[in-house]
């Protein structure tokens, strides 16, 4: 006589746990490294605006509001100050951790489709309402 | 409706939904709990071996070879995990100091489970006339004119059947032995 098997449930509930570790690492991991460049990018975006307010940077532009004859006697050598006076490295810092968000968030794009669908599935699995 | 094929389940398991793999799980668990069974011969120990086989095929399923028959690969996860059990229970089973001297040893008895598995397992992977023969011979103690009465066919074609069956499964005894010990070192 064959005695039915039926070994699904034990075998789902098994994935089912398992998917919800991954699901969840993958996730925690995710949101701390993107919460980690964004904050770095915005205490960097901080201390530019700070130094570019204490040095006063920005009051070097205000030369483009005088007359046609000022600006282009004066232009040059005003850009030139400007960007030397700029913190530069605290601006490349702030640009590159806005630069890894959005590229993490770009190459994460195929991962974090999969991983919604499994989190739908999860839930359907687990018998969760909605 | 057509029912989805293997291939299609395991793409869809890979996009992640989940449920794909339930339906591979229902078309395969008896076929595989028989083959275990004849490896580990216990049907209890063979349906907990072929739920950790799944378990592991599903952790495994972004890597598989999608070349090869999925079944392929699901069998021989089910064979190493089946053959691993059974020396793991060789090693767990403890010696007992009060055992009479001339009586077989537990981990002796699952020592030669093992080899009985090993070889069981390795049948199943021969060609269907190799193996019935082996079976009628060695299994069923039947003579040469017996298996060559019972399978219509001349003794000399029983004969060498049967030698080249041992043959076959002779290398393939050789190559899951090296396989487990691969396993085991890894």
């Amino acid at each position: 006589m064959n005695k039915k098997i039926n070994l699904t449930g034990g075998v789902m509930s098994k994935i089912v746990r398992l998917e919800n570790r991954r699901v969840k690492l993958w996730v925690g991991v995710f949101l701390v490294i993107l919460a980690g460049l964004l904050l770095v990018a915005m205490v960097m975006g901080f201390l530019v605006w700070r130094a570019i307010s204490e040095r006063g940077t920005l009051d070097l532009l205000s030369l483009f509001l005088e007359d046609r004859e000022i600006i282009g006697e004066f232009w040059q050598d005003t850009l030139t100050t400007f960007f030397e006076e700029l913190p530069q490295r605290r601006i490349l810092m702030t640009a590159l951790a806005v630069g890894l968000a959005a590229g993490l968030i770009l190459i994460t794009r195929k991962s974090r489709e999969v991983l919604r669908r499994k989190w739908e599935e999860l839930r359907k699995l687990r018998g969760t309402p909605k | 409706m057509v029912s989805p094929t293997d291939e299609q389940l395991v793409a869809q398991v890979r996009e992640g939904r989940i449920s794909a793999f339930e339906t591979l799980v229902k078309r395969y668990q008896d076929r595989l709990v028989s083959f275990t069974k004849r490896i580990v011969g216990d049907e209890r120990l063979a349906e907990e071996v072929v739920q950790d086989s799944f378990v592991k095929v599903y952790t495994a399923i972004d890597r598989i070879d999608t070349s090869r028959k999925f079944s392929t690969f699901l069998f021989t996860v089910a064979q190493n995990t089946a053959v691993s059990e059974l020396r793991k229970l060789k090693k767990e089973l403890p010696l007992s100091e009060n055992l009479p001297a001339r009586e077989e040893s537990h981990w002796e008895k699952a020592a030669r489970e093992e080899e009985k598995g090993l070889a069981q397992g390795a049948l199943e992977l021969l060609e269907g006339k190799y193996r019935k023969i082996i079976r009628l011979y060695y299994f069923d103690d039947l003579s040469y004119e017996e298996i060559s009465r019972k399978l219509r066919m001349p003794v000399n074609t029983v004969r060498t059947h049967l030698r080249r069956g041992k043959d076959i499964l002779r290398k393939i005894l050789k190559d899951k032995i090296k396989l487990g010990l691969y396993e085991q070192k890894n």
